[in-house]
């Protein structure tokens, strides 16, 4: 069983791999690097993707959300990791995460949220009212988040045409449509 | 703006609710102090010793048990700030404190009167400071989780964030905030002792309290008092401050135990210092002398300065009269 699993895991990879990217740099006007903006697929018409049963981590660490911005395709849960000594707390006052309050938890504990509807949900702490961190709850499983110089790699996209947008806490989101033949270089430009 | 209204007027209907509740209390506790019968405190031999008649105690009254907070834990006083994060208290300087400036009334039958400020000395300042700013990261600041236990705290902050939310969402954001911070009181956390000793109107005139300090809005009228016998008092001392680092029960360390920082149990204290050592140790210090060449040295344990001599004599009456079980009576 466990062989047919990894024989499976490679045949995944293999298929994986014959599929394109979307590959290039967002560069952020005004701010002082251009990390944490998400680049995702937007909706395909006539496809739909199972909620993966993996769950995705989103950290609290030196009283920060650990990553700053985490993208999640819709019905993912989200385990709320506590590394701080300090108790925490995660609410979001959006109605698209359906105003969630995760109560307060301790260092090594973890609490669950299922985002259901595609969002960008602000995560809170009611303790500590500077922290603040995002989950993009996007509609396809193609997404990245770019890095400080505001590089990003979508990996695994099948070849086609797509609406690509981008979307940024601060920034106006941009969009474009994009046809994606294997490696596709695509960059943006978002501003306030 | 409306909204902003609408959020100020519940806590003035609760804080009426408190008022009215405060008032039946009183009369409740001032009946059970009238069966508890007078405590008069007389010398013997060179340790004073309190002439107790029968208690009818009352039932909220429990003898302190088990092992000191940091025990349980596994922590030490030297790894742990808890116990001691507030006054050092100045060092010793010279002869110690004659006994005769150590004044207490001996009362501790009658009722006394513990405002939530009280409440909070006796049973959260050791650790979380008299402003509330704890020592982080071991322990928390109880501003922001009591800020959150206001709907209008929340609602204006999220204003100011730009990120307006209903009045509706507010108030259950401090719901929960609220249940957190009763769960905690009652429970405990992972370092935390727990407060299910508590009783309501001393929850409620704590929580008042811990909202003036976190300066949440309407806080300064919705304080209030509770009336206690005094011994309720020496319990919510000893359990709120002394057995954070003394355990209950256990035997009386030898003096070269104690030279090397040996804490000793609650449950002998009676037996082994008068009141008045007692009294003088927690709230002025008491130079313990130190080897051959006789350094006075104040010893490990905090100077309470912020405590009052009836409440450290209530605590020593309370211990001699609900000594912890398993403890050898004085």
């Amino acid at each position: 069983m466990k062989h047919l699993s990894i024989a499976l895991v490679f045949l995944f990879a293999a298929a994986s791999l014959a599929a394109g990217d979307i590959h290039g740099k967002v560069t952020a006007k005004g701010l002082r690097d251009s990390a944490n903006a998400v680049v995702y697929v937007d909706a395909i018409a006539g496809k739909t993707f199972p909620a993966p049963a993996d769950h995705a981590k989103m950290d609290q660490r030196n009283m920060e959300f650990t990553p700053k911005v985490l993208p999640i395709l819709v019905g993912t849960t989200v385990n709320f990791h506590n590394s701080d000594a300090v108790l925490h707390n995660v609410f979001s006052p959006d109605a698209c995460a359906d105003r969630f309050d995760l109560g307060a938890w301790a260092q090594g504990e973890v609490k669950t949220n299922t985002f259901k509807k595609p969002c960008f949900a602000v995560l809170l702490c009611k303790v500590h009212s500077e922290m603040e961190g995002y989950v993009a709850v996007l509609p396809t499983p193609y997404h990245a988040v770019t890095a400080a110089d505001g590089s990003y790699v979508i990996k695994d996209v099948p070849d086609g045409t797509y609406t690509v947008k981008v979307w940024h806490p601060k920034l106006k989101p941009a969009h474009k449509s994009v046809a994606v033949k294997g490696a596709t270089q695509e960059d943006f430009e978002i501003a306030k | 703006m409306s909204d902003s209204k609408e959020l100020h007027r519940e806590p003035a209907v609760t804080a009426l609710r408190t008022r009215r509740r405060s008032r039946s209390l009183i009369a409740l506790t001032g009946t059970i102090v009238g069966a508890f019968g007078v405590i008069v405190l007389a010398d013997v031999g060179s340790v004073k010793h309190p002439h107790v008649s029968a208690p009818v105690s009352p039932a909220v009254i429990t003898p302190v048990q088990g092992l000191s907070n940091l025990e349980r834990l596994g922590l030490s006083m030297d790894s742990s700030g808890m116990g001691r994060t507030g006054q050092w208290g100045p060092a010793p300087t010279g002869d110690p404190l004659p006994l005769a400036s150590v004044t207490y009334s001996g009362n501790v039958a009658g009722p006394t009167t513990l405002s939530g400020a009280d409440l909070y000395r006796l049973d959260c300042q050791p650790c979380h400071q008299a402003d509330g700013g704890g020592a982080p990261p071991e322990i928390n600041a109880i501003i922001g989780p009591v800020q959150a236990t206001s709907a209008v705290v929340m609602f204006e902050r999220m204003k100011t964030m730009g990120r307006p939310i209903t009045p509706a969402f507010a108030v259950q954001l401090a719901n929960g905030s609220r249940k957190d911070l009763m769960d905690r009181l009652k429970n405990g956390g992972k370092k935390m002792p727990s407060f299910g000793h508590l009783k309501d109107g001393e929850i409620r005139a704590l929580t008042a309290y811990l909202e003036l300090l976190a300066g949440v809005p309407g806080a300064a009228e919705r304080q209030s008092v509770v009336t206690e016998p005094g011994l309720r008092v020496g319990e919510l001392l000893v359990k709120g401050t002394c057995h954070i680092c003394h355990n209950a029960t256990g035997p009386w360390p030898d003096p070269e135990e104690l030279l090397q920082g040996a804490v000793p149990p609650l449950g002998l204290l009676a037996k082994e210092r008068a009141i008045n050592d007692v009294i003088r140790k927690v709230r002025h210090g008491t130079p313990v002398v130190m080897g051959r060449a006789r350094v006075s040295y104040r010893g490990r344990m905090p100077v309470f300065e912020y405590l009052k001599d009836d409440e450290v004599s209530a605590a020593y009456m309370y211990l001699l009269i609900y000594p912890p079980e398993n403890a050898e009576r004085p």
